[in-house]
């Protein structure tokens, strides 16, 4: 038992009990059992909205195509951190840089869809519902949790860290994860009070019996573990210390919240957060850059402080965008909606290295790379592999995983 | 009587400080004759009295008194505590607030602050009032001299050649006799009590207080303020208190100019003048204008005053702003103005500018486009142009800039319009708003060109994207970019009226910003959106009536109010800041 | 035979308004369960404040064309009507024909549709397809200018047969691909409802066995005149006003009442509401609440000065987002309300009702009554009987916590 469970069990105190006392709670259940969610994997989503140039995120410095069609956005071989002869990584993304090195930053290249819609919105439906249908009201993440629900009565969660509204990723037909804009807003609050109600020894009495129908069963069940749950997370937020630095990012900010709650070893089986402002139509290079460093920077302080709290080897974060950008640079010093592109999965140690084909920068789709790896491998992978779900039920169809999990 | 109102604008307009100090003293001369030189700044009020009694008697405080949102404070807790403090203080005083406030500070007073006496010390401070009668002093001492005791004996009450002393055991001390009261630090409080029974040849009047302004008829109140900022940077041994550069670029562009002057001038005077239709506050700073930099000499530009306001007004005007500045220098030379972490704003902004028109520098081929004046004007709009009103109705918005090449400039100012407008159909079709057509019209020999709607959906009221219909047209060398057609044609008219008289009046005034608020032009705006500005109160759970009678009262006050007028004037010695207003 | 005491009478308003107070209980007691269901169903005057400041919400929403402004404007309207059976009918058709702005992206149509709901909601079903099927916000909502003859859009065609009128299993893919083909050439024009006869494919089509130049008004009259329809609806009804799994058997009874009133909605609610099931033990207290019944439920018997905004926001927050449902199956209901999140944001909710104003301010006299005669109003907010336990500790707390102590108890969330 790590001594972060012992903190939180001893911080639970009685109230755990009372709550333990009646039938065990049908959601969050996983934080409740004894060694049950030691280590269980979780994958952490990343989203780099607006459509991430991936031609200047993982850069081919040695393709003279390359280097022709962008005559100033070009990042050279001089300041690339190079990946290895051919290849190199935006210079701000030196993060990323010691991930690779560790063997932990897998890239797959050329990733995306048979004929790319080039709508922000809908390429990202697209993404996220990883269906082609318009009709399709959940995304992949949703359904995953559905069938998982469905199939074995676990109740796994999924959490949603900064959103203003849920992502379609995550929408399920009966799973509807919480999205915690910030801690504090998954607090009880007391409103004059001491203390909040529910958190109250008579509170817990009067919810204790059991011998009502079926609708207050469930109600009495969810409740006391929602109690819990925000009790943990209100001693979480007092107890938990990090000696890793997080950067003063947003992304950075959420990352380590989302950190708080795994080593807390709360249900959430996945998480996630989203990094917006990769839309780079003009004067891409400064911009670009920061969000790459912003990316870059709270990944790697995301893995140093889980390394530390001995839970980096159980989680897996990928990021995605919902296309890649044009080879040819724009007249305004940007780049215009594309297709493929790169994505990161950082994976525990070992697995690193370059994953799918690099699309060939000569011979292109109406002045896009042609993909080469259905984005639904990806998942695949992250399902079958990682998480142990299978893939085929939420994909619709069967995808063949990649081998970075 | 040396304050001639109807010289005001003359006063007020040029040799300022040579007015300052030939405004001395008049039959009722200053109370700084009966203050010791030395003072590093001094205030004097006159006839408070006739202040008060219009406070006393306003529409305003009516119309306050009887509204909803007054009666209803007055049954909370906070508005029950001061009804019960007034009415203790009241007892006390055997007076209500109203005549004890005349009776005391209803004729005249002064407040002077000086060095401190011995370095390192505080700064001194003395207050001297002139009581309005001979009763009110001894009455005051009856009254309160009994709550004496009550302070635990630390201060000390008694009475010295006929006068009523007290001492606080700080030093400080207060001294009543006749119609005379002094407070302040001991050893100026009996200087003073020495300057009102004997004559002394020096004082205050002969310095500092000859810059003050004298008295004015019965029926004003003045309240004159003069510092003397070479004494205080000497005392404080810095050679600027106010910093060169501001962190905000707005600020800077409107005040910097008044702030330098502030910062390195030789005199700071303020007076504020309450007549019975309005006042003047007037803040004058003056210096050797040769020790202005190149960087703020930009925001010094004037442009001649021909009549009472640079651009004739328009009808139903909310609000005037101009700005006198010599644009393109004053952007290459922002580094000089402004503190450098608000700089990178501006290297985004010409980085969006880019786009618009790639190529080209902001200051070399945009500001340099314009010249002196740049005004913005906002109306209430009437709709001629729409078959009824949109639901929520906006005022106009209207820009004025002169153009240095008048047909190169439009052109420049034109295409950032027709991107814009192309850019707005493009989001008003993913909306499923109508778009806009780019349309012309000649008005007084006047092309104007606007966008129209393709069409206008009829029956009920119409979404506020109707309030915008952008209009520009070319007069002379003037260009006009406004929100609505009706506004540019009003602006159309004002400009011409200009040109019309512009050759016949010899200006007198340097103006160099001007800012003008008529609130009264709110209140049919308050009324047309009765419905939204009620609903806000609903929603926030007032009953249907409250929240109407509130904007009923809203309404009430904004009819009250008069055109509000800032403004700077630029003088051979310094600058000029002028606000007015005016009340029914 | 049913007994109309105060628990029978709190159980048939709280179905059929947003919460209840012991006044509002006692009145029915004494009126009897046939007046009461007789003055519910009848159109009562609406008071001069209450229209006053339904016209003020009203106006501004169609002044700023904000969404916000017209949430506002119903909630307001639900809380505060002298009608609660036609707002909770019409919740229910919004519900039923689950239709979002955040597609629409129209204030004038969804207020539009919203009318309709009310002035058709409580009367024909067969007039209220009828028109839903030509009403501009379902014209967008469910694609109606993308079918067109060449490419038919199966969109509302479907809808029509999964969730408006027959429910799942009453009809194939093929009754589907050709009733779309009906609907074809139903488009919107200028805002409105517009034939685009050249659009429209006017061939034979083949629906639930039945051939015919079909055009969409005779496949929604086959709609209506499936045997599906009335066990439909009677479904739908029976879930949202009194029971979340309603038996074969009783749908069926239901459905038998939808034919005998021609599929007219208001008769069948009220024949329902006077059944003697509709009281029994395992019907009271046995929905979850729903967002807006959690919250208007609380704030109009409990609250004075209610803000609308934070009312509006929170319940959208808390997962009901009026006009603006999730997808056009609507609000699922039931357990799917209740998730971690949503059990702390009601609490919290609740907390506020009770020790702050945020929402609204707790009337005085409501807390002076629950700390002192607490009887009363445990019939009005406790729609299943409280266990001796729960009892036990409702004694004992000190009576300025006994309010806010209910509100935060599991059974509060159910009526």
């Amino acid at each position: 038992m790590s001594t972060n469970r012992r903190d939180f069990l001893k911080l639970l105190g009685t109230a755990g009990v009372v709550s333990l006392a009646g039938p065990a709670p049908s959601l969050w259940s996983s934080a409740l059992g004894a060694e049950a969610a030691k280590g269980e994997r979780v994958l952490v989503l990343i989203q780099m909205a607006g459509g991430n140039d991936g031609l200047n995120t993982v850069i081919p410095f040695g393709d003279d195509a390359y280097l022709k069609a962008r005559p100033a956005l070009a990042i050279g071989k001089g300041a690339a951190l190079k990946l290895n002869d051919t290849l190199g990584l935006h210079p701000a993304m030196s993060g990323f840089r010691d991930l690779w090195e560790a063997s932990r930053l897998a890239i797959v290249q050329g990733v995306g869809y048979p004929k790319p819609d080039r709508s922000h919105f809908r390429s990202m439906d697209i993404w996220q519902a990883a269906h082609f249908s318009e009709r399709i009201p959940t995304g992949w993440v949703g359904r995953m949790l559905d069938q998982t629900v469905a199939q074995t009565g676990m109740a796994w969660e999924a959490a949603c860290i900064g959103q203003d509204k849920l992502p379609l990723s995550c929408l399920g037909e009966r799973v509807v994860p919480p999205t915690i804009q910030r801690l504090e807003e998954f607090r009880l609050t007391s409103a004059g009070r001491e203390t909040a109600l529910v958190s109250t020894a008579a509170w817990k009495q009067a919810v204790s019996s059991s011998e009502s129908g079926s609708e207050l069963d469930f109600l009495r069940r969810s409740a006391t573990s929602a109690v819990t749950s925000a009790e943990r997370l209100a001693s979480l937020s007092k107890t938990y210390r990090s000696a890793t630095p997080y950067p003063s990012s947003r992304l950075a900010q959420q990352l380590q919240l989302v950190a708080q709650m795994i080593t807390a070893d709360l249900p959430a089986r996945v998480y996630f957060v989203t990094l917006d402002g990769f839309d780079t139509h003009s004067q891409q290079l400064p911009g670009h850059a920061v969000l790459l460093g912003e990316l870059s920077s709270a990944v790697s302080a995301f893995f140093a402080d889980l390394d530390e709290k001995g839970r980096g080897d159980s989680v897996m974060l990928t990021t995605f965008s919902e296309f890649g950008r044009r080879l040819a640079e724009n007249g305004s010093l940007g780049t215009d909606h594309g297709a493929a592109s790169v994505l990161f999965t950082v994976t525990p140690a070992g697995k690193g290295g370059l994953y799918g084909t690099a699309p060939s920068l000569t011979d292109l789709d109406d002045g896009d790379p042609k993909f080469t790896t259905d984005f639904r491998r990806v998942y695949a992978t992250l399902l079958d592999r990682w998480l142990q779900r299978p893939s085929q039920p939420v994909l619709g169809e069967a995808f063949a995983p990649l081998d970075f999990a | 009587m040396l304050f001639v109102r109807s010289a005001r604008v003359t006063v007020w307009m040029g040799l300022a400080s040579l007015t300052w100090s030939t405004v001395g003293f008049c039959d009722d001369g200053s109370l700084s004759e009966r203050l010791p030189p030395g003072a590093i700044a001094v205030a004097e009020w006159a006839n408070a009295n006739a202040l008060i009694e219009r406070a006393q008697s306003s529409p305003l405080l009516k119309a306050a008194y009887e509204s909803e949102p007054y009666r209803q404070w007055t049954e909370s807790n906070n508005g029950r505590k001061f009804r019960g403090g007034r009415a203790m203080l009241e007892g006390q005083l055997g007076l209500n607030l109203w005549d004890a406030s005349k009776r005391v500070l209803g004729d005249r007073g002064i407040v002077a602050v000086y060095p401190p006496s011995e370095p390192g010390g505080k700064p001194e401070g003395v207050l001297l009032v002139r009581l309005a009668d001979d009763e009110i002093g001894g009455h005051l001492k009856s009254r309160l001299e009994a709550l004496i005791p009550l302070a635990n004996d630390k201060i000390k009450s008694e009475t010295v050649d006929g006068a009523w002393l007290t001492t606080a055991p700080d030093g400080n001390r207060t001294w009543v006799k006749d119609r005379w009261v002094v407070g302040g630090t001991a050893r100026i409080v009996d200087d003073v009590r020495r300057r009102l029974s004997e004559t002394v040849t020096d004082s205050l009047a002969k310095t500092l207080g000859a810059k003050l302004s004298g008295a004015p008829a019965k029926s004003d109140t003045i309240v004159s303020l003069a510092v003397d900022p070479v004494r205080i940077r000497e005392l404080l041994g810095q050679a600027r208190l106010i910093p060169a550069k501001l962190d905000n670029p707005l600020a800077s562009l409107l005040f910097g100019g008044l702030t330098e002057y502030a910062a390195i001038g030789k005199d700071v005077l303020a007076s504020l003048q309450i007549r019975p239709e309005g006042f003047d506050l007037k803040f004058d700073v003056s210096g050797d204008a040769g020790q202005i930099d190149a960087a703020h000499k930009t925001l010094l530009s004037t442009q001649p005053l021909v009549q009472p306001e640079l651009l004739p007004t328009v009808p139903r005007r909310l609000a005037t702003m101009t700005l006198v500045r010599d644009w393109a220098t004053w952007y290459r030379q922002r580094d000089a103005l402004l503190e450098a972490k608000v700089l990178p704003e501006f290297d985004k902004f010409e980085t969006g500018l880019a786009t618009f028109l790639p190529g080209k520098d902001f200051s070399q081929d945009i500001l340099s486009l314009m010249s002196g004046p740049l005004t913005l004007v906002f109306a209430e709009q009437t709709y001629p142009h729409l078959p009824q009103p949109p639901g929520l109705q906006l005022p106009a918005g209207a820009l004025v800039v002169s153009l240095t090449d008048a047909q190169r400039g439009a052109d420049v100012f034109n295409l950032f319009i027709q991107t814009l407008t192309s850019l707005t159909n493009l989001e008003a079709a993913k909306q499923m708003r109508q778009p806009w057509l780019t349309s012309a019209e000649t008005y007084k020999g006047v092309t104007i060109t606007y966008a129209r709607y393709l069409e206008i959906p009829k029956g009920q009221a119409l979404p506020a994207i109707f309030n915008a219909q952008p209009a520009s047209a070319l007069v002379g060398s003037q260009y006009i970019a406004a929100s609505s057609v009706e506004l540019c044609k009003d602006l159309i008219d004002a400009l011409q009226s200009t040109q019309k008289t512009a050759t016949t009046t010899a200006a007198t005034v340097q103006r160099n910003f001007e800012l003008i608020l008529a609130p009264e032009n709110a209140a049919p705006l308050v009324k047309s959106n009765h419905a939204l500005i009620e609903a806000r109160g609903v929603q926030e759970g007032k009953t249907a009536e409250q929240s109407k009678s509130e904007r009923e009262f809203l309404e009430t006050i904004l009819r009250t109010q008069k055109p509000l007028r800032l403004s700077t004037d630029v003088t051979p010695t310094g600058l000029t800041l002028t606000l007015q207003g005016g009340w029914q | 035979m049913i007994t109309f005491d105060t628990s029978a009478a709190a159980h048939l308003l709280r179905r059929l308004q947003f919460g209840v107070n012991p006044e509002e209980i006692d009145r029915a007691v004494r009126e009897g369960l046939d007046a009461t269901l007789d003055r519910l169903f009848t159109p009562q005057p609406e008071t001069a404040e209450f229209t006053a400041s339904q016209a003020a919400l009203r106006d501004a929403a169609v002044a700023t064309a904000s969404i916000q402004d017209l949430k506002a404007w119903w909630l307001h309207r639900m809380a505060g009507t002298a009608n609660p059976v036609t707002e909770k009918v019409t919740l229910f058709w919004h519900n039923h024909f689950a239709t979002s702005y955040n597609k629409v992206l129209s204030v004038p149509m969804m207020t539009a549709q919203n009318d309709l709901f009310r002035t058709l909601g409580s009367g024909s079903f067969r007039q209220l397809l009828t028109t839903v099927a030509r009403d501009p916000a379902m014209l967008v909502w469910l694609d109606g200018n993308a079918n067109r003859k060449r490419h038919p859009n199966e969109n509302f065609a479907r809808e029509v047969m999964e969730l408006f009128a027959l429910g799942l299993g009453n009809y194939t893919e093929r009754d589907i691909q050709e009733a779309a083909r009906a609907f074809s050439g139903w488009h919107l024009r200028e805002g409105r409802f517009w034939f685009n006869d050249s659009q429209h494919d006017s061939s034979d089509k083949t629906v639930f066995g039945k051939t015919g130049k079909f055009d969409g008004q005779a496949i929604i009259n086959l709609c209506l005149d499936h045997p599906a329809c009335p066990r439909f609806l009677a479904f739908k009804l029976l879930r949202t006003f009194v029971v979340t799994e309603p038996s074969p058997a009783w749908i069926d009874r239901v459905a038998a009442l939808f034919t005998k009133h021609d599929l007219t909605f208001a008769p069948v609610l009220k024949e329902v509401c006077r059944s003697p099931e509709f009281y029994g033990s395992d019907v009271r207290g046995t929905i979850i609440k729903s967002p807006v019944e959690l919250v208007l439920g609380t704030l109009r018997p409990l609250c004075e000065r209610i803000r609308w905004p934070a009312v509006r926001d929170l319940s959208a927050q808390l997962g009901q987002d009026v006009f603006a449902p999730p997808s056009v199956k609507g609000w699922d209901g039931g357990r799917q309300w209740i998730h971690a999140t949503a059990w702390i944001q009601r609490w919290n909710f609740l907390s506020d009702v009770t020790g702050s104003e945020r929402y609204g301010s707790l009337r005085s006299e409501v807390r002076e009554a629950i700390a002192q005669q607490p009887h009363d109003w445990v019939t009005a907010l406790f729609a299943t009987p409280l266990s001796d336990t729960t009892r036990e500790v409702l004694t004992k707390a000190v009576p300025s916590d006994r309010l806010s102590l209910s509100l935060s108890l599991p059974e509060y969330q159910l009526m």
